[in-house]
């Protein structure tokens, strides 16, 4: 099932005094690559390829160009996307009310260089039409910007992988030049993305909370982090993990942070300022 | 000085009472609660088998006059040496939350 959270803002906003009975209002108007070397297709808005009221075909999740239109039929917005149904959702938590319906081209397997050859094609034939570039394309125009989410950072590795055996340094002398090289640190089990326990987890989600930037570092890496697992416990004389340090000083647990988070502490100790 | 209350929650079995008389004896207190949460990590590290009388994950209260002044990774401190033992073998997980008793 497609756009299941489009859905919903459609129902709410109809159940927010609009007619009753019109339903979801973003219908699609949706055309599909044949073949794969075939160029993009003109842009055009009175001849679809396809056209159809089903809601679970009009967010494709393939790569492709759409075009997005009011309910006075004009062009509000051309985007590319690496998957159409995603990108169409999350322009309809902020702009739901100038969605009525879309032109969708599916390029399944498309490369950046062709989907900005059709999205620039469809951007000139409006220009051509119209005089103008789509309103929510015109610089300055942040509404329609989806903001890619940021990536999340790597997590550090302590050595180059080579196993404990050629391990030249101790790993608490790599674990104490690391925790005061680096503002914050959080060891951790598993990886930012797939945190592999439940006390890691919740230190993760303060640590974004607070804003504060940090690395991570995965104490079950085994093949980088040869005996770390136990190493920092020796190191901080502390038994378990997760374990946060800041400015080469350990702050705690995740108890002690999730306390300190509830308290309003944990900015202060993390960056090293009283509050 | 009043009772302490005690409380013990979940399956209590040897693990939990030991741990609930090394802190009863350690330290004077007001509130000792020891919770059994092995069962919310069934399946998990250090609780693989989920199995009904696991004690693997604790939840450990404790109001105390002995955490006066301390700092709250200093109370951490005193009872991880305190339970230095458990921590090594047996306990995979230790929640604490633990204060000085109430000032009026």
């Amino acid at each position: 099932m497609a756009s299941p959270s489009l859905r919903l803002h459609a129902a709410g906003r109809s159940a927010s005094g609009r007619v009753a009975g019109r339903g979801p209002s973003l219908r699609c108007l949706a055309s599909r690559e044949d073949g794969g070397a075939a160029p993009g297709p003109e842009y055009s808005r009175s001849k679809p390829l396809k056209s159809g009221d089903e809601l679970d075909n009009w967010t494709p999740s393939t790569p492709g160009v759409y075009a997005v239109f009011n309910e006075d039929e004009e062009l509000q917005y051309v985007g590319l996307s690496r998957k159409i149904s995603s990108s169409i959702q999350r322009h309809a938590e902020t702009v739901l009310p100038k969605m009525h319906s879309a032109h969708v081209f599916e390029m399944p397997g498309a490369d950046k260089e062709s989907l900005q050859s059709v999205w620039k094609g469809w951007i000139e034939a409006h220009v051509e039409e119209t005089g103008n570039i789509p309103v929510g394309n015109r610089r300055g125009e942040g509404q329609w910007l989806l903001k890619q989410p940021a990536r999340a950072k790597d997590e550090i590795k302590l050595t180059p992988g080579k196993g404990a055996q050629d391990l030249a340094v101790p790993m608490e002398a790599l674990i104490d030049s690391l925790v005061k090289a680096k503002k914050v640190v959080a060891f951790i089990k598993g990886t930012r993305t797939q945190p592999e326990c439940g006390f890691s987890h919740q230190v993760l989600l303060l640590l974004n909370q607070s804003r504060v930037d940090y690395e991570t570092v995965n104490v079950l890496d085994e093949f980088y982090n040869p005996g770390l697992r136990e190493a920092i416990k020796v190191y901080s004389d502390w038994p378990t993990i997760p374990q946060v340090y800041a400015n080469g000083e350990f702050i705690g647990g995740a108890d002690i942070i999730t306390e300190m988070s509830e308290n309003g502490e944990l900015v202060g100790a993390l960056t090293g300022k009283q509050q | 000085m009043a009772m302490a209350t005690t409380a013990e929650k979940g399956f209590i079995g040897p693990v939990a009472r030991n741990i609930a008389a090394k802190v009863s004896q350690a330290f004077a207190c007001d509130v000792l609660e020891v919770e059994n949460q092995s069962h919310h990590h069934a399946g998990h590290t250090g609780n693989p088998t989920g199995a009904a009388d696991a004690e693997t994950h604790f939840k450990l209260k404790i109001v105390s006059s002995a955490f006066e002044g301390k700092k709250l990774i200093e109370r951490h401190r005193m009872v991880n040496e305190l339970l230095k033992e458990e921590l090594d073998t047996s306990v995979h997980a230790l929640t604490m939350d633990l204060k000085p008793p109430p000032k009026h």
